[in-house]
Formats: structure tokens, C-alpha cells, sequence
């Protein structure tokens, strides 16, 4: 095998790793349903809210990135920018509220 | 004072990421612009190094817009200078270039780097100069993970050039095509709110009908800084090594690639 050869090898095994290791935003779960007291469909619908207006304007934040009450103040701030309803905020809310960070 | 304090902090974090959180210079990411948003880019690219000295200047002002539905276009103006020193009849001289040319881009998201497991788009660009046309398209992928960012390129283009030779007391045209493929990677972390290090690699590999004349690999630091509506990013890459005979490729390549890239959001 050259090194031409190894290389891509390489970069192809690299690639193999990122893919392996990467996780998704979640998806709800009738778990996470459960533990929020709403619906699935509706914990999915703040999810493509959150993605299809959030992500426009910059790089999507895990839900888990901020405590409950960072989330909420920031919150009020980014719908103007994203010129979201307080319905499609509340959504968004209800989504990023399953995983908030901790406060440990 | 504390909450004002946290609430600016978070404000400046989300309020603060630029359009496009672009992280690199050579390689690039996943992401598009909203629809209505515009960017205007300023390329620099200093390379040099070459066997007959060689040394180059090119700069792209770039004009980039959102479409919207995940889709986005970019017009280039390109400009570039070179001075390289050539034999004539036995003495040496120092030649000037000046090139001038005009490339569109366009760029579609498929997948978003952190809602997906995987970012992806595709991109397409046309560049048409006034001796060549040249046709680019890569495969972007990323991916977001806590503060590392990974974007990966496969890149194919394909020149034509039109060259012309003397025939009696007339120039014979020519088209001569080549057709180059490009890896690019880039790892970047987040070390501040607004300051992004990393390190970007390029493999260039030219290819002329079906042989490969080289293989070189580019490898060097990425610095980037962005805050409210501006970001720069900064590379300097040298060449490590011909990956297809060893040593360095010093007849077609630079022995050092410097890029840097400002933006302003409008």
C-alpha cells in the first residue's frame, strides 16, 4: 500500500470515527413524554421549531448547555430576533425543558 | 447586578454567533444564511516558496446571500498578482501575472451539524476568467460536539484552460483540461466565546488525463474570532510532505499558503 493509499485510508477512517461518535439532538421518547408531562407530538413539534428557526442564524445549542433559568431569560430575547409566536416559543420551551442542564 | 450580568453573557453568546459560525478558511462547514441575510467576504492569499522563488497575492471579495429553504448563492470578484522568475534564451527574468476572474457559488444544506447526527451540503461554483473555465463541487460534511468542530470536504474541479500557440503568423487555440481533487479537514475548539483554534488540512492531488502528477499535503494552524455581525479566520498552512514521491513539491506547489478571511454581516 503507498502512502497516497494510507492516507485516504486515513481520512476515510476518520470520518468512520466522527460518524460513530456524533450525537443528535434528541428526538423525545414517550420517557421524555412522560417526564414532561406532554405529549410526544408535541415535544416533536418544539424540536422542528426549534431547528428550522434557531439554527438560521447560528449553530444549535443542546438543550443540556443551559440551566432552566438561563434558558428562560434568554429565551424572550432570541424570539424577537427569530420573530417566533408565543406559541411556537412555549413549544420550544416545553422541548428544551426535558434535558435543561442541572443545577448541581 | 449578577442576573444583568448572566443575561448579557448568554445574550452576547447566542445574539453574538455569526451568521454562519464558519470556523476555517480552506475547509468548509455545513451552514448557510438565512434567507435575506447578507455577508460580504474579503479573501487574502499569500502563497510562496516555489524552486524559481515564485510568490503570490490573490484577493476575492465576496458577496453572499440567503436564499431561504435552506439554500444560498455567493458572487466572487477575483484578483490575484504573481511574480515567479523564468529562463529566456539562457537569462533569467522576473515575470509578473495579473488575473482577474469572476465565480458564482452555490450552496445547499442538507443536514444541520448539531440536530442531525451529521451536517452535510452541497456546493457548486463556476469560475470564468478570460483564458479558463473552471467547475468546482464538494461534498461538505460537519459535525458540532459540545466545543469541537469537525468539517470534512471532498472537492473535485476541473479547469479548462485556453491556451494559444503560435502557427506561421497566426495563434492556434487550444483547450487543456486538468482536473484537481481536494481533501479537506478541519478540527477547531471553542476557547473562548468569541476565539475558535484549531488546525486545517489539504491534500492536493493533479490530475492530467488519467495520471496523477502530484499529491501534496498542507497542514497548519486556524485561528478564528467572531463577535456581533464580524468574524476573521486566519490559516497558515505549510506543505509536509509529496505524498506521491516524498520530499516536497516545490515545481506546481507553494512551500507556504497563508488565507486569511473577513466578514461583515449586513
Amino acid at each position: 500500500m503507498n502512502s497516497k493509499s494510507c492516507f485516504i485510508g486515513f481520512y476515510l477512517f476518520l470520518m468512520l470515527v466522527i460518524l460513530a461518535c456524533s450525537p443528535a439532538l434528541y428526538i423525545p421518547t414517550l420517557a421524555d413524554s412522560q417526564k414532561a408531562g406532554v405529549s410526544t407530538d408535541s415535544l416533536a413539534i418544539g424540536r422542528k421549531i426549534y431547528v428550522n428557526n434557531c439554527s438560521n442564524c447560528h449553530s444549535l445549542y443542546r438543550p443540556e448547555h443551559f440551566t432552566k433559568r438561563e434558558w428562560a431569560k434568554v429565551m424572550p430575547v432570541m424570539q424577537k430576533k427569530a420573530k417566533i409566536s408565543n406559541e411556537q416559543r412555549t413549544m420550544i420551551v416545553k422541548y428544551l425543558a426535558v434535558h435543561y442542564k442541572d443545577m448541581k | 447586578m449578577r442576573k444583568i450580568l448572566l443575561l448579557m453573557t448568554l445574550i452576547c453568546i447566542l445574539a453574538g454567533a455569526k451568521a454562519q459560525d464558519r470556523v476555517f478558511t480552506y475547509t468548509y462547514q455545513s451552514g448557510v444564511l438565512n434567507k435575506g441575510q447578507k455577508e460580504i467576504e474579503v479573501w487574502s492569499t499569500l502563497s510562496g516558496g516555489r524552486n524559481n522563488f515564485y510568490r503570490s497575492l490573490e484577493h476575492s471579495l465576496e458577496f453572499e446571500v440567503g436564499l431561504g429553504k435552506k439554500l444560498q448563492t455567493s458572487f466572487y470578484l477575483n484578483y490575484g498578482n504573481s511574480s515567479a522568475v523564468v529562463e529566456e534564451n539562457g537569462n533569467q527574468l522576473l515575470n509578473n501575472s495579473t488575473s482577474y476572474s469572476f465565480s458564482n457559488e452555490w450552496k445547499l444544506k442538507l443536514t444541520d451539524p448539531v440536530a442531525d447526527r451529521i451536517g452535510s451540503a452541497l456546493y457548486f461554483e463556476y469560475s470564468l476568467a478570460p483564458t479558463s473555465t473552471a467547475f468546482e463541487g464538494k461534498l461538505i460534511i460537519d459535525k458540532q460536539m459540545g466545543n469541537f468542530t469537525n468539517a470534512f470536504n471532498l472537492v473535485g474541479e476541473y479547469e479548462i484552460e485556453h491556451a494559444f500557440t503560435p502557427d506561421g503568423n497566426k495563434l492556434r487555440s487550444e483547450n487543456k483540461g486538468e482536473f484537481t481533487l481536494e481533501l479537506n479537514y478541519g478540527l477547531s475548539c471553542k476557547i473562548k466565546d468569541h476565539l475558535n483554534l484549531g488546525l486545517e488540512a489539504m491534500s492536493q492531488n493533479r490530475i492530467s488525463g488519467s495520471t496523477l502528477e502530484n499529491s501534496v499535503l498542507l497542514m497548519g494552524p486556524a485561528l478564528s474570532y467572531s463577535t456581533n455581525g464580524f468574524w476573521v479566520n486566519l490559516t497558515c498552512m505549510p506543505q509536509i510532505t509529496n505524498l506521491k514521491d516524498g520530499g516536497l513539491e516545490l515545481t506546481d506547489h507553494e512551500r507556504l499558503q497563508t488565507r486569511l478571511i473577513f466578514s461583515y454581516e449586513f
